[in-house]
Order: structure tokens, then sequence, then C-alpha cells
């Protein structure tokens, strides 16, 4: 049976997709957005997650360390040292506040499908099904494909939010077994994609031209950052992406919000650098309505 | 059905009356003592004035004692019609000045009716409302003495001192207690003869003098001086007391209509004085004379629940829309009348009112009047009347859009009930057939009665988790370190728990020793209620007393049933799961180290807590902690339901139902191997662990299903939702309603979370687990968001 890591399954997910859903949420994202809000869903591996704000320093968790990455720091605190971390999770069953925790698990497809199966009846009364999110759903492909074979199988209806950004032949099967993909659109250039995402557009823009030549019916999602992609050139490029291609259902568009952002420093990263709070709703109701303006019907926020 | 009401401790009272003789002289000193802080307006069903001065009153306590004892003990007919014509001044009270229909009302300290304060029922004496005769400073001293005289005869002589002066021994060993709020103890016994449904069709179809004439017609076949001849001459006495009473609203207001400054409050008055003088006889003829019969009956009688409204009513009200008698809003303003003086009454546990569903005579018109009844509960928005929808597949859909409505608005009611589940359970749990199975509607809390063919009192809870924690002790209560329970030497069998099997079946025993006896207790409690009072005004409107010759609890009820009331049930599950996972399978502790850390209130124990916290619970759609609550679930409901082979009763049935005894009763049990704290709430209903839902809510949906509900008479579980939900995603609301239905759901309760609910999450994270919010991109449980962004979440997602 083919294994993967995922970090949380979900259910009644309602954004995700149509209808009732449950949402496997898979690991690793080849992705570094700035903007990311789920830092724990980066790297594929389970991850030490450390509230500060939960913890008694009590030190209980010392000693069960093997590899020394919980100590008594200078001030007689806690500290943590991410890069030791193995994930073992020895240390959670002596942290009676709860401020250890691993991100992260092995799952099988098969146990997961029979999770999932159990709101089946959900599913058909509300043209509901699975989605597979991350992270990015493609940075685990053999698992991924598993899943949706198996949700196939149990007549399940199949949703897959990624970036894109994977093979041609990872995107061609995972389009055999999805009836709709959640695809991301992040920025419409090049250099700028690479500037805040880490990695180039190409890959991922050839995919999203492959599945709408094939007809796949998919969703453009839309994260809109300010000082990333909240320009006019990018709402152009939203609006003339889906004008093209009738595959494209709609266009949902996400305003930014910092609201992930305290799990940075949890699992020892460094806050990304935005110059901006939360967008105000009325700020994406202007860009719904400027992205309007260059044509685009199918849109409205997501 | 919820019987606390009392804020001193009844138990000492209730030795005391065992004690007779110094009573006269003991009791007022110590209510005085008890009772300083304690005020008749918390008290249901306890107003604060009564029409009758203080020396008045005890003039009318004397002869109301003088009339009883004038009567034979087996007189019990007549004397109660006349106890009831001499009682009433105590009970009635003035039209307030902004009140559309009379009947407020209050219980005197002495007094007869099926249900009264303080957890009683027949012949009862009321310590607080006596209390306050003896603190009046108007009262004389001829009085005071007098009072002292009533007092002392009625202690021995009320229907509940009588019935435990006839417990047999195994009763009193099994239920030594009826203070389930103020002690510790598994099984506790109750003392009421509640959840009465009228026949309120009867009622308004014949009206008073369409009773007596039916009555009368009874009469003339039966023999003269039988035990019959009596009830049906004591029935219409009753009734001719009623009539009294309508007359004496009517002249009161009639005087005030006099004296009203207002024209207009003249004139409303003067309506009232009219309605009242046409329906003290004849038939209600308008929708508002109808009102004001059906709940100044149910007043006299003291009923607390107020049947199928939109059958009984409907056609008056359709009939007054359509003559233009009245509009909806006139409808919805008598309504709202009717609403405010059942808020002033004040019985949150009961005031229940069912809309909707099969077996109503003409369904058209009910559902009209059942879309406004909703709408007058969308706007008074108060805790009664509780109102709850049954409904079934093609019944007009109007009716459950419109109950989702108002319950989006953040109104608790309509509760919702599913006559597809409901209708086939009731069958098979009552053992009747499916013509009288569509008359099942709930009262109280939410147990099943078929309405006005059964009675299903409650007359004892058991609290399964108390049961464990006595059981796991080997008898012993882990709190007082006294003997409790089943005998010690029945343990001996069970190897000192060397198997988990040996535990599971020596709980069982525990459960089925107090079962036997609270089934007992049940029948023995209907026969002394029998012995006392014929309940003339409840007979005259219970099938099928008039036409057997019968009263109620004297062979007249087409159904005598009995209930009982579990709590703890889940917590009881989700313990033997932890037992069975880290005791008995993983083998990580022992029985004497539970007992331990139980015994610690897991002090100096945290993370063996926490490893019971992290077995699985009951309520996430998970297949092992589950299938515990169906095998507590059934064995609890399936032998409850064998005793009533035991017994005289048609059924004997568990109702896992929900007020706050789940909370009293948890503050007097100790902590509990599911990791529960000590002295801290059990969880609600059917429902699971406060917080331990955690997989979402369809898995939380998908395990409420799981307990049979055809075994039982009733059980309800709550569900929280946003009001985002409500709003935004309606058409996925009811796909997941619709499929919780589908799938076995037989009820729901719906609270919509308001912003006071999200703070609260803020505040106990615990309670909030499934509480998912969108923020931004993607959602989130609300518990998991940094205090922060709650707040913003609180301020932008929701308003």
């Amino acid at each position: 049976m083919i294994k993967g890591i995922i970090f949380d399954l979900q259910k009644f997910a309602l954004h995700d997709g149509p209808g009732i859903r449950t949402t496997v949420f898979l690991k690793g994202c080849e992705l570094r957005c700035k903007w990311c809000c789920n830092p724990e869903s980066q790297v594929k591996a389970p991850q030490l997650s450390f509230d500060l704000n939960k913890c008694t320093h009590c030190m209980d968790c010392v000693p069960v360390c093997k590899v020394g990455a919980l100590y008594k720091n200078e001030a007689n605190k806690l500290g943590v040292n991410f890069e030791l971390c193995t994930a073992c999770g020895d240390c959670l069953e002596e942290c009676t506040p709860d401020a250890l925790k691993i991100y992260g698990w092995q799952a099988d497809a098969q146990s997961i499908i029979d999770e999932v199966k159990k709101d089946k009846s959900y599913f058909e009364n509300s043209g509901g099904g699975i989605t597979l999110s991350g992270g990015d759903a493609v940075f685990q492909p053999e698992f991924a494909l598993e899943i949706l074979k198996l949700a196939r199988q149990n007549g399940i209806h199949t949703c897959l939010e990624t970036s894109g950004h994977c093979k041609l032949e990872t995107i061609t099967e995972l389009a055999k077994l999805t009836d709709l993909f959640l695809f991301d659109f992040k920025h419409f250039k090049d250099e700028d994609h690479k500037k805040h995402t880490e990695v180039s557009n190409r890959t991922l823009l050839a995919n999203l031209e492959y599945l709408c030549h094939e007809n796949k019916p998919l969703i453009l999602r839309c994260p809109i950052v300010p000082g990333v992609n909240n320009n006019v050139q990018h709402f152009k490029a939203i609006a003339d992406l889906s004008n093209k291609y009738a595959a494209i259902q709609s266009v949902e568009i996400m305003g930014f919000h910092d609201w992930g952002f305290h799990k940075y420093e949890q699992i020892g990263l460094k806050r990304p650098n935005i110059d901006s709070s939360t967008v105000p709703d009325d700020t994406v109701s202007g860009w719904v309505k400027a992205i309007q303006e260059f044509g685009c019907k199918k849109i409205k926020r997501g | 059905m919820n019987q606390h009401n009392t804020a001193f401790n009844r138990r000492d009272f209730l030795s005391l009356l065992g004690k007779g003789a110094t009573i006269s002289f003991f009791m007022p000193a110590m209510i005085s003592q008890t009772m300083i802080s304690c005020s008749s307006k918390t008290i249901p069903g306890i107003a604060a004035g009564t029409n009758l001065g203080v020396n008045e009153m005890v003039q009318m306590l004397s002869e109301f004692t003088k009339t009883y004892q004038s009567f034979a003990p087996s007189d019990i007919y007549l004397r109660e019609a006349a106890c009831l014509a001499i009682q009433w001044p105590g009970i009635v009270l003035p039209i307030d000045p902004t009140d559309l229909f009379a009947g407020r009302s209050t219980q005197p300290a002495i007094g007869t009716r099926p249900q009264s304060a303080e957890g009683a029922l027949g012949y009862y004496i009321h310590l607080r409302a006596l209390k306050k005769l003896f603190d009046s400073p108007d009262i004389s001293i001829e009085n005071t003495n007098r009072l002292h005289e009533l007092t002392k005869f009625w202690s021995t002589e009320n229907t509940v001192y009588k019935t435990k002066a006839a417990y047999p021994p195994e009763m009193k060993a099994a239920l030594p207690s009826d203070d389930y709020i103020g002690e510790s103890g598994i099984a506790f016994s109750l003392w009421r003869m509640s959840g009465i449904q009228f026949d309120y069709n009867k009622l308004i179809n014949k009206g008073i003098s369409g009773l007596k004439e039916e009555i009368e017609g009874y009469r003339k076949s039966a023999l003269s001086n039988s035990e019959a001849d009596q009830f049906y001459r004591a029935a219409i006495s009753a009734l001719d007391t009623f009539t009294q009473i309508c007359l004496y609203y009517s002249d009161m207001a009639a005087k005030m209509s006099a004296q009203a400054s207002d024209s207009a409050h003249a004139e409303e008055l003067n309506t009232m004085a009219q309605v009242l003088k046409n329906i003290s006889t004849a038939k209600p003829t308008t929708f508002r004379e109808g009102l004001q019969l059906m709940y100044l009956y149910n007043a006299q009688d003291g009923a607390r629940n107020f049947g199928r409204m939109d059958d009984y009513l409907g056609n008056l009200y359709v009939a007054d829309l359509e003559s233009g008698k009245m509009d909806q809003e006139e409808a919805i303003r008598l309504l709202s009348g009717i609403w405010n003086m059942m808020v002033d009454r004040g019985y949150r546990y009961d005031t229940r009112l069912i809309i909707g569903g099969k077996g109503r005579i003409n369904e058209p018109n009910a559902d009209r009047l059942a879309l406004a009844i909703m709408e007058t509960s969308n706007r008074v928005k108060e805790i009664v009347p509780q109102v709850a929808l049954r409904f079934y597949e093609g019944q007009n859909p109007a009716l459950y859009q419109k109950a989702l409505d108002v319950i989006g608005t953040g109104n608790p009611f309509p509760m919702l009930y599913n006559d597809e589940v409901n209708i086939p359970a009731v069958q098979k749990a009552f053992e009747v057939p499916y013509e009288e199975a569509i008359h099942a509607i709930q009262y109280g809390c939410g147990e099943y009665v078929l309405n006005h063919r059964s009675v299903g009192t409650p007359s004892g809870l058991i609290n399964v988790l108390q049961a464990l924690l006595v059981t796991l002790n080997n008898g012993v209560d882990p709190a007082s370190k006294k003997p409790m329970g089943m005998p010690a030497d029945r343990y001996a069998k069970y190897n000192n728990f060397e198997t988990f099997d040996d535990l599971f079946s020596a709980y069982k025993e525990q459960v089925e020793y107090h079962v036997v006896e609270l089934a007992r207790h049940e029948e023995l409690e209907y026969t002394y209620a029998g012995k006392d009072n014929p309940y003339l005004f409840s007979s005259i409107l219970m099938d099928d007393c008039l036409s057997r010759g019968k009263s109620m609890f004297s062979g007249g009820i087409r159904y005598l049933g009995g209930t009982l009331e579990s709590y703890g049930n889940s917590n009881a599950a989700d313990s033997l799961t932890a037992i069975s996972d880290l005791v008995y399978e993983k083998k990580l502790l022992s029985i004497d180290m539970i007992r331990k850390m139980l015994d610690a209130n897991f002090a100096g124990f945290e993370k063996e807590q926490k490893m019971l916290l992290n077995c699985p619970k009951y309520g996430n759609d998970n297949e092992v902690p589950d299938k515990m609550l169906t095998d507590i679930h059934d064995h609890l409901c399936n032998f409850t339901r064998k005793q009533h082979e035991n017994t005289g009763l048609h059924s004997y049935l568990i109702v896992v139902i929900n007020n706050d005894a789940n909370t009293l009763m948890g503050m007097k049990t100790p902590a509990s191997p599911d990791g529960r704290l000590a002295y801290t709430y059990m969880n609600p209903g059917n429902n699971p662990v406060g917080g331990a839902d955690k997989n979402g809510v369809t898995a939380f949906l998908n395990s409420l299903v799981k307990p049979d509900p055809t075994i039982h008479a009733g059980a309800v579980q709550n569900m929280k939702f946003s009001k985002e939900l409500f709003s935004k995603n309606r058409p996925m609301l009811e796909a997941l309603l619709a499929t919780y239905f589908k799938n076995g759901g037989a009820q729901a309760m719906l609270t919509v979370i308001s912003r006071g609910d999200l703070e609260e999450a803020i505040k106990h994270p615990e309670k909030y687990q499934n509480l998912i919010v969108r923020v931004g991109g993607f959602s989130e449980r609300f518990v998991n968001l940094p205090p922060e962004t709650q707040r913003e979440v609180l301020a932008r997602t929701l308003y």
C-alpha cells in the first residue's frame, strides 16, 4: 500500500470545491510563497511545533529528547533546536499543556479513503467529495494518484488543489482521476513569480494550458498580495486567462491575510516580510471589480 | 424534565417529616434559617403575590384541610372535587395590566395537583410558600397557630410521604435519596406526575358544556354510587369549578375595563371579559377564545406542556383569518400574549409546544398556524415555549424552511423532530401500532408520550458514570468512602477485574440492580398517586378515562408508561474505552493505578490524565469508542425496557434527555477514567463529552445516529453552527441536516453561534473544538487561531 505524509484531514470542508467535502492536506510543497499561511505544509517530513505561549517551562520534555533538541536556555526557559529534532514525538507525552506537537503523520491511501468514505452520504446529497490539498498535492504524486484512484473506485467525486508545479506526465496522470482542479495562479510574470515563490511559472503555466486544452474543468484560484501582484497587469492576465479557456469554470480571488503567520516561529522559521497586514474586505471587493472590468465574468471571492 | 427548583436542602425536610411529632414546632425555625435569601420569583409556578391576603390564605388552607378530612380516605373523587372548589382562589393571580389573557397562577402552600413545585405530586405541602406565610408581618397569632397545625397534619398526609412510607426494604436500599442535587449517588427517585399532554382537541371542540354533556352521558349508564359514578360526578363538579373561575376572571376584566383610562385598553379588557364569559360554558368560536380556554384549563390543572397547538387551534385560526375577524398580525399579537404568560410562569424545563408532523386532523390549517407560531417565537425570542417541529417527507416544506430561518437568527427553537425515524422507533419501543405511534410527542426535556393516550413521567434518575466509579471501587463511593450501590458480596465473582469483561459485567450488574428498583418505584408512585387522587382536570382529557369510568392512575389511562432519565452515558463509555485500551490492551496502567489517580483527581498524575484524554472518544465516527457507547446504550435501554414484564407498566423506557441534571449530578461525581476532573459536568443527552468531538461535524453527526432509537423514549442532541453557515452556506447546511436525518437522525437542537458564543470559545476552547470558521482563503478551527486573530475573526467574519 502506498503511504504518504499528511498534516490534516478536515471534514465538512465547504470552500475546497463544490458541496460538502473532506479535504486531505498532503505535506510538502516546491514553492516558497512569501505570503504562505501554512508554513507547516512546506516540507514533506513531519516536524515539531512549539507554542511558547502554552509552555510552562517545566523541562519534563528535556530528558526524553534523545538528540538534544530540547534544552534549558540561559533564561531558564525551554529552548528548541529545530535542526536537531527528528520529530520522533517522544516529548509530546511529557508535555501536559500541549505546547509541543508534531505536524504531519504517515498514512496509507486506503486508510485515508476508509475515513473519507464515512461521509459519502453527505457528499452525495450535496454534490461534494474529496479534495486533495496541501502543501501541494502534486508534491507526493504517487500517493496522490493512489488516493484519487481509490476515491474513484468508491464513486467519490475528486478535486485536486495544486500550484501545478510538476512534470507534465504527473499532471496527465492526475487529470485522469481528477474531476475538478483548483489551480493556483500567483503571478503572470515569470521573474516576479520566481522572486516571490522561488520557482519559475513556466512549468505550471504549461500544465495549466495542457489541462485547459484537454478541457479538464478547473477553478483558477488567485491569491492577491499587496506589493506582490495587486497590479493591473496581473489583473488583466487573470481576466485574459479566464476568457481564453472554457475549461476555467470560475476565478476565485483571495485577499492576503497574515492569520497563519504565528506558525512560522512555532516551527523554527522567521516570519515572512510582507509589507501589508490582512487586507480588508472592501479592498478585496475592489480587486474583484477591477478584474471584472477587464472582462472577466466568472469571478467570485474565494 | 427537571424538578430542580429548590435552593435549600430538601432532604433535611424530608427526613424531618419522618420524625413527625416535632415538626410543627421545629419547621418554621428551620425554614427561616435556611431560606433567608430565597426569592419566590426564582421558583417556577410561584408568583410573587396572590389574590388572597395572608390571613385569608391561611383561612383557605384551613378550609381545604377540613374539607379533605371530612371525606373517607377511599372517597377520593368527591374529595378532590371539593378540594378543587376550595383551593382555586389561592391559585388564581390578578390580570396584569398588559395581559391579553387571564390565567396567571401560583401554587398555595398546601394543595393538590399532579405536579407541584419542590418536586411533589398529589396532596402536597410547599415549604417556600409556607415560609412566606409564617414570615408575613400581617399574619395573626391565631393563624400562625393554625398554620402550625396544618403543617403538622400535612407533613405525614402528603402523597410523597405516604408513598415513601410504602417503600419495601430493597427499594430503600437501592434508592436511599431523592436529593440528586445535594448528594452523590447512582440512582434517585423523582416525585411528580409530569408530562401530561391533554386532549386539547376535545377541549376546544366541545368546550366545557360539551365535556359535561359527554360525562353526563357516561354517568347515566353507570351504576349509582359506583366508583365510576363518583368519578363522573366529581368530574362535573371540577368543570363547574372551572366555569366559576372563568366568570371570576370575566368580572375582574370587566371591572378593570370600567376603570381603564385609555379607551383602547378598556376595549381590550372588555373583549377579554367577553371571551372569558363565552368559554365559561360554551365551546370556543374564535382563535382568541380557543387560546384562552386552553391556557386557563392548563393553568388550573398545573400541567406544564401544551400539546400540538397547530392541530387543536388550526381550524379556529384559519376560520378567523378567512372571515376577516383577525389578520395574521393580530394572531401573532395574541400568541405573543400567551408566550409572555408562559415566560412569566417560568417552566423552562417544560412548556413544550409541538407543531407539524403526521396525525394532525386538518393539516393545511395546522400548517398555517404552525408558521404563525414560529414567527411569534422569532419575534418574542424567549427560552419558552420550547417549540418543536415534527416533519416528514411530503410535509409542506415551508414549515421546515421557516424553522431554519428562525433558528438561523440565533433562536434555539424550533427543535427538529424527524417523523420518519421517530414513528417506527416509537412503534417498537412503546409496542404500539402505527396509528398510535403517529401521536408520539415530546414533553419536558424531550421524553415521548403518546398524545393524551399515555403517561410516562420520569420517576427516577440513574447516573451510569457514578455506577461505573462505584463498581471500580468494589461498592464504595470514591467521594465519601462509604458503601454504595449493589451489595459488596456481589463483587467476588468478578475476580478483581482481571479481564475487561469482568469489569464490564460488574458495571452491568450494578446498573441492573438499580434499574429493577427504579421500575418498581415508578409503579409504586403511580399506585399511590391513584390512591390519593383522580386528578380530575387531567383525567377528563386523557384517553380512556371517561369511557372506562376510571381516573388516570386507577386504570383509566390507555397506556401507563414510565421513563427513567439516564446521565453520564458518554462519559461512562469513554471511561470504559480508555480502561480497555490502557489497562487491558496496552497494559500501561493498572486498575489500582486508575483508582489512585482518580482519588487524587489527577494531581500528580497529569501525564496519565493526558493519556486518558488522548484515548479515542465517542463523537468522532470512530468505531471503537462509538461501539462502547452503543454497548452501554443497548444494555441500559434493553434491560430497562424489559422491566415492564416485572411491573404493571405498559412500558418502562430510558430517556437520554438534556437539562442541567448532567451538570448538577456531575458536580457530585468524582473524577472519571475518561480524564474528566472531579465534580465537573457530564455530557448532555446523547452528545459526546463537551469538546471530545474533534473530527468535524459530519463525524459528530455520524456518531450521533449510532445509538439505537428504537429502544428508548427519547434522546436529544445539541448542535452548534456558525451564523455564517446559516446565512452564506444555507444549501450546504440543508444538505448536512438532510443527510443526518436520512441517516437516522431522530432529533436536532441547533444553536447558531453568535458573537457571545465565539467569546465563550476564546475562554473555553476545549468546548469548541469543532467550530470551524472561514478565514480568508482557508478554513480553520477557531480554537487554533491565536487570540488576536480570533478577535479579528469575531469582528470580520461573523458580523
